[in-house]
């Protein structure tokens, strides 16, 4: 019971309080990608899941190894793209062998989906704050559906801006970036924080 | 000898267009969150600033080369490695910077390593340039970086917190400045200037990567 309250707690956590694009600002390139071919977000989305939770799993273990060598910092990352690109060769080779279709359909956003910020950072930020296995998989679970709730979130805003007459100095990225900062105000708000004075 | 000036020439202008008005992060929207987040101050900003080219310039300089001998699934994989394997200089580089360096960046600096310029533009455009053009697209890339950082952390230290390089310059402060929602917004405002600008200049965009030249690859 604690494990799961721990693996619910850390994804709640990592989806909303800490989420992945208004708190962290990571993948925030990817998300203009998505923003662009919205029909791609199922599937990107799916893909991002599933590479940071089982990266998470393979590299829990791995960290106390490096842990100990003093060179932690230098190191970590080191190991953290390892196995990324481990992760990636494995479902490239598994997907062309056993699932033809579905290779086909993940090929050309595999290296993209692989190896960005997102997980990476889904990755490191476990490590850094010390979090056990439950809590580890739990918030990587959250920030790659948090991701997708921000792109849905920012892509319907963008839906309504562009019904509006915005300057011309600031359409396309400027009223994004002037958006996600609104949002990641009120997402600050939201959880309860007051502004330092 | 005329020809091969002019071409010259319009291979530098065309690459030092590329700070202002084709600013990887104000108009690429490349690498957006390493600054949001991490330049806070003159001295992150500068640290970051060295990181990105230590780690972007050789990956760029190397693409056609590992496009040449590497198949293109397994071109991620180099790339990913090159910039990994130059985050140990970067972070020899910046640790004189401040004591604090690394602690104050925290993920950020090692995030560096897979930027958006490293893993999909060296992909989707340095492959099929030459030398020449990807040092000057690096070290274009570099500069346009730095200006935004100086600009977003400078203007966060000095009114978040009062200092500049740490010097206290104002009393009064708005911490407020150094949360990401204010890195969002003033990038935000520095991306409409750069528009601005570019309408004025009637200057056209450098064409950055896009998902429509990826899905035609």
């Amino acid at each position: 019971m604690t494990i799961l309250l721990s693996f619910f707690g850390a994804a709640l956590t990592a989806l909303f309080l800490e989420n992945i694009v208004f708190a962290r600002a990571l993948g925030t390139s990817w998300l203009l990608y998505m923003l662009k071919h919205p029909k791609e977000l199922v599937r990107y989305s799916v893909l991002l899941t599933i590479i940071t939770v089982v990266a998470s799993l393979i590299v829990y273990p791995l960290r106390d190894f490096i842990t100990g060598t003093g060179y932690a910092y230098v190191l970590m990352p080191i190991l953290f793209i390892v196995c990324m690109s481990a992760m990636y060769a494995l479902i490239y080779f598994v997907t062309k062998r056993f699932w033809p279709e579905v290779f086909e359909n993940i090929r050309k956003r595999l290296a993209s989906a692989t190896f960005n910020c997102a997980i990476l950072g889904s990755l490191l930020i476990p490590y850094n704050e010390g979090m056990d296995l439950a809590r580890t998989l739990g918030y990587s679970l959250g920030m790659s559906v948090g991701f997708v709730f921000a792109v849905v979130l920012i892509g319907a805003g963008m839906e309504r801006i562009a019904l509006c007459r915005v300057p011309k100095a600031f359409r396309g990225l400027p009223v994004l970036l002037i958006y996600l900062g609104l949002l990641s105000l009120a997402f600050y708000g939201l959880i309860g924080h007051q502004l330092p004075t | 000898m005329k020809k091969m000036n002019a071409a010259t020439v319009s291979l530098m202008n065309d690459s030092f267009r590329k700070i202002l008005f084709s600013n990887p992060v104000l108009v690429g929207g490349m690498v957006v969150g390493e600054i949001i987040i991490g330049a806070t101050s003159l001295q992150n900003a500068i640290a970051l600033s060295i990181t990105f080219a230590i780690v972007t310039i050789p990956v760029l300089l190397l693409a056609p080369l590992i496009a040449y001998f590497v198949p293109k699934t397994w071109r991620i994989l180099c790339y990913a490695l090159v910039s990994m394997s130059m985050l140990f200089t970067a972070q020899a580089a910046v640790a004189p910077i401040s004591p604090t360096i690394f602690d104050s960046l925290g993920i950020y600096l090692p995030l560096l390593a897979l930027n958006t310029v490293v893993v999909a533009y060296s992909r989707l455009i340095s492959e099929e340039k030459g030398v020449v053009f990807n040092l000057l697209d690096g070290i274009c890339f570099s500069l346009g970086f730095l200006i935004v950082a100086v600009l977003i952390g400078g203007i966060r230290e000095l009114f978040g917190s009062g200092t500049l390089w740490g010097y206290e310059i104002l009393q009064r402060k708005a911490s407020a400045l150094k949360l990401p929602f204010s890195g969002f917004l003033i990038a935000g405002f520095l991306a409409a200037a750069v528009e601005g600008l570019r309408i004025v200049f009637h200057a056209k965009p450098y064409e950055h990567f896009s998902g429509g030249k990826e899905d035609q690859k």
